[in-house]
């Protein structure tokens, strides 16, 4: 998706669309998934989900002026609340194992705080919003330590046979086939290092200094590689490894989003209450 | 999981949970479906009262309305050559601060940013003002002047030699750009960033710019291209031979800057071309000046008799980016001249270390390609701002990384306990006092938020303590 040569935008449309279905369809595949999952405060979650995710469609019709109601406002805090809780909790309930997400889960509980202080300034002159400028760094960091989770935990008590070497193999591959053309065209050319920081910014959220691309470039090779390498190793012996990276993606990927619809916090709570069920594998 | 894949029912299950994905995403994908909104974003709220562009930021409606921080995309600019020994060391704008409000009739925009560089007045390259001078080099040894050399030459710019590994080219034409980016550096000549010499009087102005996003996306995404003035631009000569051999094509696919899809209306301040007191602001109120540059005429003569500063009106779509309302100042022209050019006011003031920036302009568009501004609505928004005096200029910018929303509410602002005191005193007038919010007091609401939070924290916590205890048995 990253357009690394110059690329026309004809070539990006067609991936707008294939957004556009996957957001529809995360509207509806993460309420299910909240309903199916094995968790505490289930039906009142899923009822949240159904009515801010699906209600919100309903009254932009009827009501169209819904997001400015006291009401609406209030549920989508509390939401936001309950998705940081909730990744929380389920961090909580892994326990030990849990240890290689806690950097991830801290990302996404800081998102939504960060969203919580936000709207409390522009919606109710609550003046919280100071310590808002510092927290992009902060959740930059996050995302690093969240990065050796996922390696650690792709790597941590590991019998390595000859399949596991070969995917494991074959991840960094991938990662570095990734990493290495944005590396190269950016490593001592300041011009796009620039360009791309832009582009990194507006695609993926994530600010960077335009001196620091080089090394983004090599951390999203190794992001990539450490979600291959834990699906690797989830074939092998169970699913709770694939659970913990597709958690752990969802919470990298939403937590930098400027949280202008529910299906993030949506996603994020699914996410959770699925890795709370993989507990017991 | 309640069923798993293996029994029947879950399997069934399954199945029907793909075919609804499937349906609802096919749905959404042919039809403009809105999806839900949560609040985010900026809030304009209604006011009683009018812009002082003479001190923006004084008025007393903007006491109750809280600023919103938005961080920029940290643009460290490269440490220039110290050419002499003040020359600041390039930094970036980390962040912007926004209010916004509207009257009935105008929508009113402060913006507040930091700038430790001082205040530029520099004139725009494209009216006057100094160009913009790419410093070229080379970290891994010299610099290769045949190259160089080639490269101007082909662009038909001048360029001096600070050392053997610098070199400054006299302009930046964007197709030059553009082999700058993709191919120069396998040549050994690296772009480091636009040449400041604060002595010689060398830099650029500082702008800000409000991009309003007037498209259908549910969340669009900028593709800020790099190239040539016009797409399909063809590099000729010995140059355009080696970028044949290297790139395999010597024609520029791109454009300068547009977007991914939909189009935008960019509102920019300059503060040495549309400031008063900016250097180059003069050129704007020479009536002569702005016929002869594709300004309407009735629109250059209503302003030469009442100079005000205003802010100029770009045009974003895939193609492109084009200037509204003149004959192409900047970038080609989308609209031919229109009497509305001036018709977006703007008031600007350096004070300790900021900039302040008042945009006021009517809800309703006065030119085409011009976002139309409906209370109620929500627009997303994205902001850039130069700091000139550190060599930021053309693409060279701090930026809000993605859309921000911005609802237009139909209420007035929250009146918090510190600030209810102050707008009632300001005026013995009844029209400027703002109305209290009726209904819940927001601290009440406030204060059931967090509860919320720490109910579900506590749940959370219970929860794993009972666990525990139940695992340990």
């Amino acid at each position: 998706m990253m357009p690394f040569l110059p690329s026309g935008a004809a070539d990006v449309a067609p991936l707008l669309l294939i957004g556009t279905f996957a957001v529809a369809g995360l509207a509806v595949a993460a309420p299910w998934l909240i309903y199916e999952s094995d968790a505490p405060l289930r039906f009142p979650t899923f009822a949240m989900t159904l009515a801010l995710v699906w209600g919100g469609v309903l009254l932009s019709f009827i009501y169209p002026r819904y997001t400015f109601n006291q009401i609406w406002v209030a549920l989508n805090m509390a939401y936001a609340a309950l998705a940081a809780g909730l990744a929380v909790w389920a961090a909580a309930r892994l326990g030990r194992r849990g240890v290689y997400l806690w950097p991830l889960t801290a990302l996404a509980a800081l998102s939504s705080a960060l969203y919580l202080a936000q709207v409390s300034v522009a919606y109710f002159g609550v003046a919280v919003g100071a310590w808002t400028i510092y927290v992009p760094y902060v959740m930059l960091y996050l995302a690093l330590a969240g990065l050796a989770g996922l390696m650690a935990m792709a790597l941590a008590g590991l019998r390595p046979n000859l399949r596991i070497a070969v995917g494991y193999a074959a991840s960094l591959l991938i990662g570095l086939g990734m990493a290495i053309p944005l590396y190269e065209l950016t490593a001592s050319n300041a011009f796009m290092q620039h360009i791309m920081d832009m582009v990194f910014a507006m695609g993926l959220g994530v600010v960077t200094t335009p001196s620091s691309i080089p090394l983004a470039a090599v951390f999203m090779g190794l992001y990539v590689a450490a979600l291959l390498m834990l699906a690797v190793r989830s074939a092998a012996e169970g699913p709770f490894y694939g659970g913990a990276a597709l958690a752990g993606l969802v919470y990298a990927t939403s937590s930098f989003t400027n949280h202008s619809i529910p299906i993030y916090f949506a996603s994020v709570i699914a996410a959770s209450l699925a890795l709370a069920n993989l507990a017991e594998y | 999981m309640r069923h798993n894949l293996s029994s029947k029912l879950g399997r069934y299950k399954a199945l029907l949970l793909l075919a609804l994905v499937g349906i609802v995403g096919a749905l959404y994908v042919l039809a403009p479906l809105p999806l839900a909104q949560a609040p985010s974003g900026i809030v304009a709220y209604k006011v009683v009262g009018s812009a002082n562009l003479q001190s923006p930021g004084t008025e007393s409606f903007w006491q109750n309305i809280p600023w919103y921080n938005v961080t920029l995309v940290p643009n460290l600019n490269q440490q220039m050559i110290p050419v002499l020994a003040n020359v600041p060391t390039s930094g970036a704008v980390p962040y912007l601060m926004v209010k916004a409000a509207w009257n009935g009739t105008d929508i009113i925009i402060l913006l507040k940013w930091p700038d430790p560089y001082g205040p530029s007045y520099a004139g725009p390259a494209a009216i006057a003002g100094p160009g913009h001078w790419p410093l070229v080099y080379n970290p891994n040894g010299p610099l290769n002047m045949t190259f160089l050399q080639l490269l101007t030459s082909t662009f038909h710019k001048k360029y001096f030699v600070i050392n053997s590994s610098y070199a400054v080219i006299k302009g930046s034409p964007r197709p030059m750009e553009y082999v700058l980016a993709y191919m120069a550096p396998h040549y050994g000549v690296y772009f480091y960033g636009y040449y400041v010499n604060l002595t010689s009087g060398h830099y650029y102005p500082d702008r800000a710019a409000i991009m309003w996003y007037m498209g259908s996306q549910q969340s669009p995404s900028d593709c800020m291209n790099i190239g040539g003035g016009h797409p399909n631009f063809a590099v000729g000569g010995q140059l355009g031979q080696l970028m044949q051999s290297y790139l395999g094509s010597n024609v520029e696919p791109n454009t300068g800057g547009s977007l991914s899809s939909g189009a935008a209306d960019i509102w920019e301040w300059i503060s040495g071309a549309t400031d008063p007191k900016g250097d180059n602001f003069n050129y704007f109120t020479n009536v002569t000046w702005d016929v002869e540059n594709g300004i309407s005429q009735a629109a250059a003569e209503q302003f030469a008799a009442a100079p005000h500063g205003f802010f100029i009106n770009l045009f974003a779509n895939q193609t492109g980016l084009y200037d509204v309302g003149d004959g192409g100042i900047w970038y080609p022209n989308a609209t031919g001249p229109e009497p509305g050019y001036f018709s977006g006011y703007t008031g600007a003031v350096y004070e300790n270390g900021y900039w302040v920036v008042e945009f006021v302009r009517s809800l309703q568009a006065t030119m085409p390609d011009t976002v139309n501004l409906v209370p109620g609505q929500t627009y997303d928004v994205a902001f850039a701002v130069w700091a000139g005096k550190a060599g930021e200029t053309s693409w060279d910018k701090s930026i809000s990384p993605s859309f921000i929303p911005l609802t237009i509410a139909t209420t007035p602002p929250p009146t918090t306990t510190t600030t209810a005191t102050s707008t009632t005193t300001s005026s013995a007038a009844p029209s400027t006092t703002t109305a209290a919010v009726s209904g819940v007091p927001w601290s009440v609401v406030t204060a059931a938020i967090a509860g919320i939070i720490i109910a579900v924290i506590a749940i959370a916590i219970v929860f794993v303590a009972v666990h525990r205890k139940v695992q340990t048995k």
